[in-house]
Formats: C-alpha cells, structure tokens, sequence
C-alpha cells in the first residue's frame, strides 16, 4: 500500500519514471530521497530476546520533546507568582484555553481528574509536531506507531474510565442501548463494539495522515530542486516549501487540537454512556 | 521499516516516554499550574465579592452622609428662620415698647402741663382774692382782725341760714 501510494504521488508530482532508475532498490532517486526524510530509521539496535526495541530516528523525537516539556514547562513556573510572565504565561493562556474549550465543557465536574491526561496530550504532540518543522528534525506524530500508541492511551483511558465511572455491568452496558430485542443485543453490541474502536482508529490514523503527508509534500517539492538541476527554477520551490511550512505550522497546531478535544469527547461520552 | 505497518517496539517506546511524561509533567507541571489558576480564581472572586460589597458599604454610607447633609440643611434653614422671627419679633417689641413710652412720656407732660397750669391759674386765683381783699381792706378802711373776719364770717352765716 505504501508502495502504491508513494509511487502514485511521486508520478503525479515529479513525472517520475515508475520504474524509474533507483526507485526499486535505493540508488539515490527522488523517491529515495523523500523517503528518506520522511521515514523512521533505526539508530541504535536493541533487543530484549525476541522483540525488538530498537531507538529509532522518532524515539529520540520524543524523547526530545518529551524533555523540552519535563525542563521547560516548571523552569518557566518556576518563580510562584500570582501573575505569571513570559513564557509562563504562554503556557498558561494555552492551558487556559485548555481548560475553557474542551477539558471543562466535556468532562465537567471530572474535569481536573483528566485535564493532566488532555493537556499533556496537547503539549507531546505539538512540540512533537513543531519539531518536525526544525530542520535537521523529524515528525515522529508522522509515524503511525506513535499514532497508534497515542490513540491506544486515549483508548485504554476511555475504558478505563467508564469502567470506574459506571461499574463492569454499566461498561457491558454502555455498548448495547436499552430497548432493543433481545435477539439484536449480541449484534448491536459488535457493531458499537466495533465503532468505538473505529473513533480510535481514526484518532491515530488522522493525526498521522495529517503530519505525514504535510512532510511527504514539502519534500517533494524540496525534491524538484534536485529534479531539475537548475539554480533558477529554485526559487520557485523554496517559496512552494515556505507556504506549505506555513500550513504545517497551522496544521501542527490543528491537530494536537483535534486529537486533545476528541480524546475529551471520547471520555465524556464514556462517562455519560446512558443510552 | 514499512509506512503503514505499525512497529511495536516504537510503540513500546512511545507509550513508555508518554505515559513517564504524563505522570512527571502531572507532578511537576499541571498540579501546580492548575492549582494556581484555581487560587487565582479563588482570589479574584473574592476580591470581586470584596469590591463588591465595598462600593454597597460606601453607597450606604454616602446615602448615609447625603442624609445627614440634608438634615443640617434643613436644621440650619429652620434655625435660621426661627432666629429671624426671633429677631423680628424683638425688633416689634422693642419699637412697640419705645413708642408705649413715648406716649406715657408725653401723657405725664401733658398731665404735668396740665398741673403746673392749674396751679398757676389757682396761684392766679389766689393773687387776685389777695389783691380784691387788700383792696377791699383799703375800700373798708381797716383791716378786719382775725376775730372781726370770724365774727363776720359767722354773721354771713347766719344770714345765710336765716334766709333759708
């Protein structure tokens, strides 16, 4: 599928050869190229027995990022003030914002029991996301298994929650909605089942379609430079690259958004589940 | 590495790093942010209640001050008419009283006028008998003694009560 994709694009963006020179085994090539900045590499092998844990490219992403948040978050609370300033108050206007659009008016009265969850949420996939935009960095919430296991987080968080909210009986229960023939129940219940796992799928795959191919398209156009071999037709790529950094810049910030007021959704809903 | 086929040990190492930052960022980071906001929003309510029940304290007691002002207003107003009712009262008085001895002045004169003038008539009277007697002395010739005056006034008497 990968192959279909990357090669659809790449002869609808480049005119490239499909079976182009180096497409296939990796000899240099455009596609090489693009795929090389846009894809997880393995730099440092680790494995536990079998299994394969291995640092890659996007793990010390987030480990980056996860570090710029644990130092600079309390470095910029550090001086307890009423008012804070600076940086302080940055990241105190984004968690009020937070907090009044979508922890408070879904979760209500659980609100600060999950707000640590939603917030760090935002805060891991933003910089995540805006580090992609660094260069020399990469988008490691442009790697479906990051996605995978952002979205499996949300997941787990969401059951977990109606379970203790509701009890096992009331968790069964929040599948199957009250007044419909026994005969349907079994059936109902695989199909609600089956669509909220569906909502979670698609946290993950939204957010990593979202910063993959944002990145799959600045590089692209990065890549007619090298196309064409022609200093003057340059420019014209590099205000290409400008603009749509500018929209990854939006698109970064949307989709920490999306994925935050979604999570929130997805609890409260679990929570209120009296169908 | 495949695209879209999920790699489980960058999951293992996502889940790990998300989950350790969730719970350090929740120790270090939004516990306190999110009890600050909260003590400043404690704080700022109260401080709004506090204003508010200030400027309802200060209303009152500028209502209070007007009322008074007003009072005294009135007090003075009042004190100042009822001193000029006084005042003119005194003045009526005062000139009533005047003229009432002005008049008893002038009535006594008058009466003291009328005395003086009785009495100088009446010395008057008196002169001109004492002349008419000295005259008539002269007229007669001798001068009556006081016995003789008696002596003739009892005659006259006697005269008189016989005639009768």
């Amino acid at each position: 599928m990968e192959r279909i994709f990357t090669r659809g694009l790449m002869s609808f963006l480049l005119s490239v050869d499909e079976h182009g020179r180096g497409t296939e085994h990796g000899s240099g090539g455009i596609k090489e190229y693009v795929m090389h900045h846009v894809k997880d590499q393995v730099i440092y092998p680790l494995h536990i027995g079998n299994f394969d844990i291995s640092i890659t490219k996007h793990v010390l992403m987030l480990w980056i990022a996860a570090a710029i948040l644990i130092i600079f978050i309390p470095l910029a609370f550090r001086s307890k003030t009423l008012i804070p300033k600076g940086p302080a108050n940055l990241i105190e206007a984004i968690v009020v914002y937070l907090k009044e659009t979508i922890i408070d008016p879904y979760l209500g009265s659980e609100a600060f029991k999950y707000a640590p969850y939603l917030l760090t949420a935002f805060f891991f996939i933003i910089t995540c996301n805006l580090l992609g935009l660094i260069p020399m960095g990469a988008t490691a919430t442009g790697n479906i298994s990051v996605t995978i296991s952002l979205a499996l987080s949300t997941l787990f968080l969401v059951q977990f929650s109606n379970i203790l909210k509701n009890g096992f009986k009331g968790y069964i229960k929040s599948f199957v909605p009250s007044g419909i023939p026994s005969v349907m129940v079994p059936l109902i219940f695989a199909v609600e089942f089956l669509g909220m796992l569906t909502k979670h799928v698609a946290l993950a795959i939204r957010l990593f379609a979202n910063m993959f191919a944002g990145h799959l398209v600045i590089f692209t156009i990065m890549g007619l430079i090298f196309l064409f071999k022609n200093i003057f037709i340059a420019p014209f790529p590099i205000l290409g690259i400008v603009f749509v950094s500018l929209l990854e810049l939006l698109i970064a910030l949307i989709q920490a958004y999306i994925f935050t007021i979604l999570s929130a959704v997805f609890i409260g809903m679990g929570l209120s589940s009296h169908h | 590495m495949d695209l879209l086929s999920p790699n489980a040990g960058t999951i293992f190492w996502t889940v790990v790093t998300f989950v350790l930052l969730l719970l350090i960022l929740k120790k270090f980071a939004w516990g306190p942010i999110l009890k600050g906001l909260e003590d400043r929003e404690n704080r700022i309510k109260s401080a709004v209640y506090q204003a508010e029940h200030d400027q309802k304290e200060a209303e009152k007691h500028l209502e209070e001050q007007k009322r008074i002002i007003g009072e005294a207003n009135k007090e003075s107003v009042k004190l100042l008419n009822d001193s000029k009712e006084t005042a003119e009262h005194t003045r009526k008085e005062i000139v009533e009283q005047a003229r009432s001895e002005a008049e008893r002045m002038l009535e006594r004169a008058k009466q003291e006028i009328d005395l003086s003038k009785e009495a100088a008539i009446a010395d008057v009277k008196k002169y001109a008998v004492d002349i008419s007697l000295l005259a008539a002395q002269k007229v007669v010739g001798e001068t009556l003694s006081e016995k003789q005056q008696i002596n003739l006034i009892e005659k006259y008497i006697n005269e008189l009560s016989q005639t009768t």
